[in-house]
């Protein structure tokens, strides 16, 4: 009893551990602990809300040689949830958090194999969605990402457009 | 130790037990309703994140990796429909439970980037409901109260109490580093963001108001931060958990963010005491006895009788 008890009280500081917003000691061995079954994250418009919306704006490359028109596949996400009661999980996140892993993963410091696994991410979505609206199979999709800041009153700045590099499919 | 054999005496919260139970069973059982149409795309065998990445941060392994088969994955969502069901229903709640820790896992293994922070609590309070006695009423099969079964679930109980607690503590401390929580403006920047907009109009007539979204920048961060103190003293700790409620109502709303205020609503549970459980159930078995009063189901107030 005394080590259910043991292990009930050394799981709650782990977690406290593992989620404090500010370094504690043990914090690397209550991350691995955490890791993957009660791993969290509170940090919920922390420590600001995000100050700039994002945009998935994606074409392919088609197998004659064609290049698609750059399609606004966010602008669609946004259009299928809203006025909804029960927004949709897939238009509601997929998209949107594939380009944030995607763009966590490419910095430095990253893991390599990381940055690899979110950029085939971020293309399989695009592939799945565009491919099906053309007759030719697609051979490579490009994706680029716009950003605009958030501003609290008046107009906000020019959007910030970065084109990502075009990635072979298969 | 006097204190562990009182932990092996009464079973506190079964009421909270199998509130949390049903809770968490119906919120995921009417996510997998909502994404059936697009189910595949979310968690298929072909969907965007391939099954089982070995070799980086993201390597998750849960059933639906077992196998890459369409056939299996339709299998697996209709017995997920049922499991959950069941364990809503408490059919053998000590069988389900671990059915159920089982399907959200896997669920969230297999698309380790679509997860929201409300299927993560519901990760937490599954894998600790395995634990706790939350079939023991509401439920149609009740399993024996033996004083190991009923520390365990005193166990789990305070550690889904201290999970909360620590989400509420650290969501509200992490929030006082940044600017825009301290001059009171976060709100209005987080009503601009588009992903969230769910009810532009709604998200625009709140941001135009300045004042309340100052005042209600100040109370998310107060309200969250301060909770876990306010649990000490009966007269605040019903106060704060009303405050808690309409914020993740607002969420609900404001952020187009139903799933996750559902699923913070609902680890509330935790914190309601029994006897308020069993005057809800009473009023509701009240308003629903319009034939003869079955009460074969109903709670009884056995969580008393186990003290020898």
């Amino acid at each position: 009893m005394a080590l259910f008890a043991l292990v009930a009280v050394v799981h709650v500081v782990l977690i406290f551990v593992h989620t404090a917003p500010f370094r504690l000691p043990l914090r690397a061995a209550a991350n691995s602990y955490a890791d993957p079954y009660f791993r969290q994250d509170w940090g919920l418009f922390a420590p600001d809300p995000g100050t700039e919306n994002q945009a998935v704006v994606a074409r392919l490359e088609l197998a004659d040689g064609t290049i698609t028109p750059w399609v606004d596949l966010t602008a669609e996400d946004l259009e299928a949830v809203r006025h909804s009661l029960l927004p949709g999980q897939v238009p509601q996140v997929q998209l949107d958090y594939a380009l944030g892993y995607y763009n966590d993963t490419h910095r430095e410091g990253a893991i390599p194999e990381d940055a690899r696994a979110t950029e085939i991410y971020l293309g399989n979505i695009v592939l799945h969605r565009l491919a099906p609206r053309y007759p030719t199979p697609a051979v490579a999709v490009q994706v680029k990402a716009v950003y605009t800041r958030v501003v609290l009153s008046g107009a906000p700045p020019p959007s910030e457009e970065v084109e990502l590099p075009w990635w072979r499919v298969g | 130790m006097r204190v562990l054999d009182r932990l092996c005496e009464r079973p506190v919260g079964l009421y909270a037990a199998a509130a949390l139970r049903i809770g968490c069973a119906l919120l995921v059982l009417l996510q997998l309703v909502r994404e059936f149409p697009s189910r595949r795309e979310a968690w298929g065998p072909a969907s965007p994140w391939p099954q089982y990445v070995r070799g980086t941060s993201y390597d998750r392994f849960g059933l639906l990796d077992l196998s890459s088969s369409m056939l299996y994955f339709e299998l697996f969502y209709l017995a997920s429909l049922l499991v959950c069901a069941l364990f809503a229903l408490g059919w053998h709640p000590r069988l389900t439970s671990v059915l159920f820790a089982l399907v959200v896992v896997s669920f969230n293994f297999r698309a380790p980037m679509m997860v929201l922070g409300g299927q993560r609590m519901i990760q937490l309070l599954a894998i600790y409901l395995i634990f706790a006695a939350c079939g023991q009423v509401w439920s149609l099969h009740r399993s024996s109260l033996r004083p190991l079964t009923i520390a365990l679930h005193n166990l789990a109980m305070f550690v889904i109490a201290a999970q909360v607690c620590t989400a509420y503590l650290w969501a509200g401390l992490s929030k006082l580093e940044g600017p825009t929580w301290r001059d009171g403006t976060a709100l209005g920047y987080a009503l601009q963001l588009s992903n969230l907009r769910v009810w532009p109009e709604l998200s625009d007539l709140v941001r135009s108001n300045g004042l309340l979204v100052m005042v209600a920048s100040y109370a998310a961060v107060f309200v969250s931060a301060s909770f876990p103190f306010t649990l000490f003293s009966r007269w605040l700790k019903y106060p704060a958990l009303l405050m808690l409620v309409s914020m993740h109502l607002g969420i609900a709303v404001l952020m187009g963010l139903p799933q996750f205020s559902a699923a913070m609503i609902v680890a509330d549970f935790v914190f309601i005491p029994d006897r308020l459980w069993q005057r809800a159930g009473a009023w509701v078995r009240r308003r629903t006895a319009e034939g003869p009063a079955d009460e074969s189901t109903g709670p009884s107030v056995r969580s008393t009788d186990h003290t020898s």
